[in-house]
């Protein structure tokens, strides 16, 4: 019979556990704890999801760092055309020669600078708080130089995450553990929600310790625990979270990782670009509520001073587009044959 | 206990189950013959909710699936041991599932070794054999110790040795009164392992009889020769024969035991120079049974000849044996 076979059961071992009541000392049940717990196992036990967020810090700590150093460039720039200024100024005399100190030619050569800069300020139309200079506007916001890249690399995590439950026929396992088909969902979004939020303030947070020694060059530095600074870090964890949100709805409600990805860069960029070129101007006060503008308001350090949506308000709007495509996703799964 | 009444899914005009009723009990392994897309797969997947049906009702262990508390403690089952994320390890895999409704991870580590996964159990399932995929959907089924358990295909892919593997635990989950519903379109297979037999073809169902009652109720067939076909038959009148001439001087025929021809024959002075008992096998009635019920048939032999309508075919009546 079976008994030489290693893996053989034989039909005289105690097998499956308690058939009859009140052996096992919790009865099993299902529930939304249950799932929360098993979507965390799933998640980190694949290790494409880590190798995709490390790969997305890695490219935020390098845009962080390229944009600290475009800075540098920007502000040096500016402080050598206020040099040759003055140079032009003096005309090949030395200072002396006009009855001018030094710290008087120093003093000119910062004035032309901090005007430099508000007319930059002024060109960008940002409302910077009174007493900031661009170039501080410029260090604080270079930290973000690899958000919208990297958002789509969260984004295509989140598709991930479901498109691939579709593709290798794990869908089928898991909704029949769970017959109800939403508390997967659910759980899965928030797992990812969790994930995906704590990457954004880490990665954000240290996106601004790495550039300080970079920008620390032209004195550039700053605090980085000051309010403006926490909000942004705060504001990019949310955007990551709310982005992962369409990344999962899309891909729920198209079964595919591809698929998901594609429309997600469509609605990210290529909408914005289309929004951008449709220069009507009824769409200027719709066009911050499409999800693309709505989370740039969310995250940008300083809004232009005529911006429809404040953060708050943007903020809202895009996590209004990420629930409404979750919710969509649910409703479709739900139904579906799988 | 599986409960399914009036069982309607239709795609499109194709209709994959038409009107299936029958029950499965516990206490014996239930087997679910039909041919390849004859219906066994799609009723399954309607059993677990993975699709809606277009009419009727399933139920397991009194209700619907989807309403039990904790579904993996109540059926397991086996769909399609592809249905698991490839880069996933086989443990990573039944913990996830075992988390939905707290089962401990000792009970992961208990079917693992039930199933003969051992090390491999922490290997990425996407290198398994399907043999060893096969098993690992089988501990997935096995994982919430459920008193029904539902295996499609279950020895697809198995070795001689995974295939009584499965036979013995097929018959031991039963032998605990567990109800166990297995499909297959191995006769063979059915014939070493089910107690009783669904018979599915083309949506509807052919049969639902004990096994031994669906052997038993292919009739008699006896090959003769003789040279006056016409006096045998007079002979025979009255036995409840049916004779089916062939060659010039050949028959079967179909009803009385072979002795009772050899009889009859001897009485009526009629000369028989062969008399061939044709043996029935569970194979041959379920060709018969099967053979217009096959959706893409094969261009070569029908088979054997079909046999009467058996007492046990069903035309119509939905389970009149039920209690």
């Amino acid at each position: 019979m079976s008994t030489s076979t290693p893996t053989a059961h034989r039909p005289e071992a105690p097998v499956p556990g308690p058939a009859g009541p009140g052996r096992a000392p919790a009865r099993p049940r299902l529930s939304f704890g249950g799932v929360l717990g098993s979507e965390w196992i799933k998640f980190r036990s694949l290790r494409s999801h880590w190798i995709l967020l490390g790969v997305s810090l890695v490219l935020t700590l390098g845009f962080a760092a390229l944009g600290a150093w475009s800075t540098l460039t920007v502000i040096d720039m500016n402080e050598q055309a206020a040099r040759d200024a003055v140079e032009q100024s003096l005309d090949g005399r030395s200072p002396e020669e006009l009855g001018l100190t030094e710290e008087q030619v120093q003093q000119r050569q910062d004035e032309l600078v901090a005007q430099s800069e508000r007319d930059m300020a002024e060109a960008s139309e940002l409302s910077l708080p009174d007493g900031m200079g661009f170039g501080e506007y410029l260090a604080m916001a270079s930290a973000n130089g690899g958000l919208e890249l990297v958002v789509l690399l969260v984004g295509a995590l989140a598709v991930l995450t479901i498109g691939s439950e579709y593709s290798t026929g794990s869908i089928r396992t898991t909704m029949t553990a769970v017959p109800r088909r939403t508390p997967v969902l659910v759980a899965k979004a928030l797992v990812l929600s969790g994930v995906t939020f704590l990457f954004g303030v880490l990665g954000a947070f240290l996106c601004h310790l790495l550039v300080q020694p970079i920008l620390a060059a032209e004195d550039l530095g700053y605090d980085v625990w000051r309010e403006a600074v926490l909000l942004n870090v705060l504001a990019v964890g949310l955007f990551y979270m709310i982005t992962a949100w369409l990344g999962f709805g899309l891909g729920a409600l198209l079964k595919s990782t591809v698929a998901g990805v594609v429309v997600l860069v469509v609605v990210l960029f290529v909408l914005r670009i289309v929004l951008f070129a449709l220069n009507f101007e009824w769409l200027d006060d719709v066009k911050p509520y499409a999800p693309a503008e709505a989370g740039l308001g969310l995250t940008t350090m300083y809004q232009a001073s005529d911006a429809v949506l404040d953060h708050v308000q943007s903020g809202l709007v895009y996590g209004a587009w990420g629930l409404l495509l979750v919710l969509v996703g649910v409703l479709v799964t739900r139904r579906r044959a799988l | 206990m599986i409960e399914i009444e009036n069982l309607t899914k239709t795609y499109g005009d194709r209709t994959a189950v038409d009107d299936v009723s029958f029950t499965v009990r516990p206490g014996r392994v239930t087997g679910f013959l039909g041919p390849n897309g004859a219906g066994k797969s799609t009723t399954m997947r309607l059993v677990v909710g993975l699709e809606s049906a277009t009419r009727g009702h399933t139920r397991v262990n009194g209700r619907p699936y989807a309403e039990h508390r904790a579904p993996l403690a109540e059926v397991g089952v086996l769909l399609d041991a592809k249905a698991v994320h490839p880069k996933r390890t086989a443990r990573a895999h039944l913990g996830a599932l075992a988390a939905t409704h707290g089962i401990p991870r000792s009970r992961v580590q208990e079917v693992v070794d039930l199933t003969g996964l051992g090390a491999a159990a922490d290997k990425r399932v996407g290198g398994y054999s399907l043999g060893m995929g096969q098993r690992l959907g089988i501990a997935a089924a096995l994982l919430g110790d459920p008193q029904t358990v539902i295996l499609d295909e279950p020895v697809n892919g198995l070795d001689p040795e995974g295939v009584v593997w499965v036979r013995h635990l097929a018959r031991h989950l039963a032998g605990e009164g567990r109800t166990v519903f297995l499909s297959s379109h191995l006769m063979s297979e059915m014939a070493q392992t089910a107690d009783h037999l669904v018979v599915i073809g083309r949506g509807r169902i052919l049969a639902d009889a004990p096994i031994d009652r669906i052997l038993a109720g292919g009739r008699t067939r006896t090959r003769v020769r003789t040279t006056d076909r016409d006096g045998l038959r007079l002979a025979l009148r009255g036995a409840g024969a049916e004779i089916a001439p062939f060659d010039a001087d050949g028959a079967v025929v179909t009803g009385p035991e072979p002795r009772r021809i050899a009889e009859a024959a001897l009485a009526a002075g009629v000369l028989l120079y062969e008399l061939t008992p044709l043996t029935e096998t569970l194979e041959d009635v379920y060709m018969a049974m099967t053979q217009n019920e096959v959706e893409y048939r094969s261009g070569a032999g029908a088979g054997p000849a079909p046999a009467d309508p058996a007492p046990w075919a069903r035309t119509a009546a939905p389970n009149g044996d039920r209690a």
